[in-house]
């Protein structure tokens, strides 16, 4: 299986975490549970399909492309 | 009695309803300041419970002890430092339950510490999806659970005696135990793996309930229009046409009031207290300092009461999502637009509301630009010129353009605005970039209370911390308009007769006269004069001169100091005279009318850009908690309304 990037799914789809690119961001992104071996969901996006809002553990959080870039994720 | 306990800090993530749980425990018993050295809000309270006096301290939101922004640095430094004076004795920590996982994360660190906790758990209406109660370690260490419900105040009667019974079963006040939270703070990489560590800790020993097992939130209808391309934007651009006009409509009445208020209780103590420097002192300077602080309080109140609906129902975050894109390329981020657009109304409420911006760099940005924007201060400033220089013209037959002319100030202030930002973003580049990996919290009905509360913190902290700064700059701006060198005062006043006939309009017109000549050689009238060379390259006279000076309390004060300096008194409820006066008056150095097409143009174009409000000063220091910010902003503005006036007057002369 492939893996993407979380910027790369679509709308409506999850995947599994598989690596958090280290530094400052990987930190505050586990806080809210985006670590590996959690499951994504991409809820929307906003209209300029940047930011994006995805689900993690019940909670809500809104990512910015080049953030969600930072995320490797398979389907 | 012994030795009671009396210091309890609230702690918990963002949106749990932590300032709810205080709000109701402090009640109106509170006080807001900052913490040493950021600006960071420190919201301190007390209440009384069976004779022993609490003292609360609502401490920022974060989601975990390892800090990124200024806010959570606050919560890590106090925990870590058993010396702190705001040390707690114990913690209330403020979980909401239906987001049990992450909100245990947190926890965990705290009992890792060695803290005293008591656990509240909001949200309590709502079933918890998690089976949380049983757990042993609640037990072990004695943790009280309380659980509370934000919107009745259920539950917090039951808090406050959990407070006053608790029992420290763990009392390592003076040790901080938990080495590895320590060693880990600059280590980001194993921070992420003892994060792992804790949310596997927490999911092994806290399992769902089965029967409530959907676990990821659905796109719900109402965000499926709230951030719809078209919808979205349509009902973004509703709110603040409904927000503006209340503020337009409904602010002008009480601060038309409060104005006459002032007036009224001036010019009462002129009357009964004996005549003297120190009457004038009281009724020309301290009185009206203090309502042009007063005389700010409704754009203030009306704003955040928006605001914080906005903020507590959750779509904030909604606009933040949706705008983030659109104004990134500028320096800012979602969050700023907000403020931005507040500016529109008034830059204080604007620049007040800058502190959601949890970036530093981001948020200075916007304070530095936010009064760039046309606030309504400026509107009677526009009104007056573009009556005075802008010919009444159709323009294609149907644009009006005099219409038009206050249309390009204001996008004039919004292009500066942009502009700027993106030159400070490219000064402040070596400061940290903002970043959007923020909760989106669920929409919910805002709760009154909370947005009574917050109105009423907003304008205590503006009244109390930038008022002193307002009431002390006005009065010495008043002292600087009303004494000059006497000698030269006196030989203007005489070169006048007295009227021989004394008919009410002849002594009127009299002490119009009189009042031009004070104005004109005190010693802003003297600053006035000495400028003249220096602006008038910009087609200004020291008439003018004389109104930019006394203008930077307020920009209204300019209607009133050409008012003054025209002789044609106080009555100007209606233009019509001075503007006459202004129409016909000839600029001595060119010869032309002082106010034509390329000089009114350019004084507007000056009053787009030129800082000229006090109280955006006092609290843009309050804000920054700086002397610097606000003095570079001044200067920064001054060059560009000099720039922009003398290139304005270059190309319509």
């Amino acid at each position: 299986m492939a893996q993407k990037k979380l910027s790369e799914i679509a709308v409506g789809e999850s995947a599994r975490i598989m690596e958090v690119d280290s530094g400052f961001l990987a930190a505050k992104m586990a806080d809210l549970g985006l670590f590996q071996g959690n499951d994504v969901a991409v809820i929307f996006k906003a209209p300029l399909g940047d930011p994006m809002a995805v689900s993690v553990g019940g909670t809500m959080i809104s990512l910015r492309m080049d953030e969600a870039q930072l995320i490797s994720v398979e389907r | 009695m012994s030795n009671r306990r009396c210091k309890i800090a609230i702690i918990g993530n963002p949106n749990t309803g932590k300032s709810t749980v205080f709000n109701w425990l402090t009640g109106l018993n509170q006080k807001v300041g900052n913490f040493p050295g950021v600006t960071v809000d420190r919201k301190s309270g007390n209440f009384n419970f069976d004779g022993v006096e609490y003292e609360v301290i609502d401490l920022p939101g974060t989601y975990s002890i390892f800090s990124r922004s200024d806010e959570e640095k606050v919560v890590r430094d106090l925990l870590f430092n058993t010396t702190d004076k705001d040390f707690p004795d114990i913690v209330l920590y403020v979980a909401d339950q239906t987001q049990w996982e992450r909100n245990m994360l947190l926890f965990t660190q705290l009992y890792d510490l060695k803290l005293p906790l008591i656990l509240v758990r909001t949200m309590a209406d709502q079933p918890c999806p998690w089976k949380v109660s049983n757990h042993p370690i609640w037990k072990d260490r004695l943790i009280p659970m309380v659980a509370v419900n934000g919107r009745s105040g259920d539950g917090m009667d039951a808090l406050k005696k959990a407070i006053h019974d608790f029992q420290d079963a763990v009392s390592l006040r003076n040790e901080i135990v938990a080495g590895d939270l320590v060693h880990l703070q600059d280590d980001p990489k194993n921070q992420v793996e003892n994060t792992k560590q804790r949310y596997a800790w927490i999911k092994e020993n806290f399992p769902r309930k089965n029967s409530l097992n959907s676990s990821t939130p659905a796109k719900s209808k109402l965000d499926q229009v709230l951030i719809h391309p078209i919808w979205g934007y349509a009902i973004f651009a509703f709110v603040l046409f409904i927000i503006f006009q209340f503020i337009f409509r409904f602010a002008s009445w009480p601060m038309d009031a409060i104005d006459g208020f002032f007036i009224a209780i001036s010019q009462e103590a002129k009357e009964i207290l004996p005549e003297g420097p120190f009457t004038n002192l009281l009724s020309e300077g301290l009185i009206p300092g203090i309502g042009g602080v007063v005389t700010f309080v409704p754009q203030i109140a009306f704003l955040f009461f928006f605001l914080s609906i906005l903020e507590e129902t959750g779509y904030m975050s909604r606009v933040v999502f949706i705008m983030d894109k659109l104004v990134r390329p500028f320096g800012l981020n979602g969050k700023s637009v907000v403020p931005l657009m507040s500016s529109v109304a008034c830059a204080i409420p604007g620049i007040m509301s800058a502190r959601t911006i949890s970036n530093g760099r981001d948020r200075l940005i916007t304070i530095l630009v936010a009064p760039l924007m046309s606030c309504s201060a400026r509107i009677p400033v526009y009104t007056l010129l573009i009556a005075l220089v802008v010919p009444d013209k159709l323009i294609g037959g149907w644009l009006d353009l005099k219409g038009l002319v206050l249309f390009a100030m204001y996008a004039l202030g919004l292009i500066a605005a942009l502009f700027m930002s993106v030159v400070f973003k490219w000064f402040l580049k070596s400061r940290p970039a903002g970043f959007m990996v923020m909760e989106i919290p669920s929409l919910k009905p805002p709760m009154f209370r909370q947005v009574l509360l917050t109105v009423w913190e907003k304008v205590r902290v503006f009244v109390w911390d930038a008022g002193k700064v307002i009431v002390a700059l006005s009065v010495i701006l008043w002292a600087l308009a009303s004494y000059g060198p006497n000698e030269k005062r006196e030989q203007a006043v005489a070169a006048f007769q007295h009227p021989e006939a004394m008919n009410e309009q002849a002594q009127k017109d009299y002490d119009a006269k009189v009042n031009a000549v004070l104005l004109e050689n005190s010693y802003i009238g003297i600053l006035g004069h000495a400028i003249e060379p220096f602006i008038a390259p910009l087609g200004f006279d020291w008439k003018i001169g004389i109104s930019i000076i006394t203008s930077f309390a307020a920009r209204e004060v300019f209607v009133g100091s050409m008012a003054t300096i025209y002789s044609v008194g106080d009555d100007f409820d209606d233009n019509t005279h001075l503007l006459d006066k202004m129409r016909r008056d000839i600029n001595q150095s060119t010869m032309q009318p002082t106010f034509n097409l390329a000089s009114g143009m350019a004084l507007m174009v000056f009053y787009v850009f030129a800082m000229q409000c006090l109280a955006t000063f006092a609290i843009v220091q309050r804000e920054t908690a700086s002397w610097k910010w606000p003095m570079i902003q001044v200067v920064y503005m001054a060059v560009l309304a000099y720039m922009g006036a003398w290139l304005t007057y270059l190309l319509l002369i």
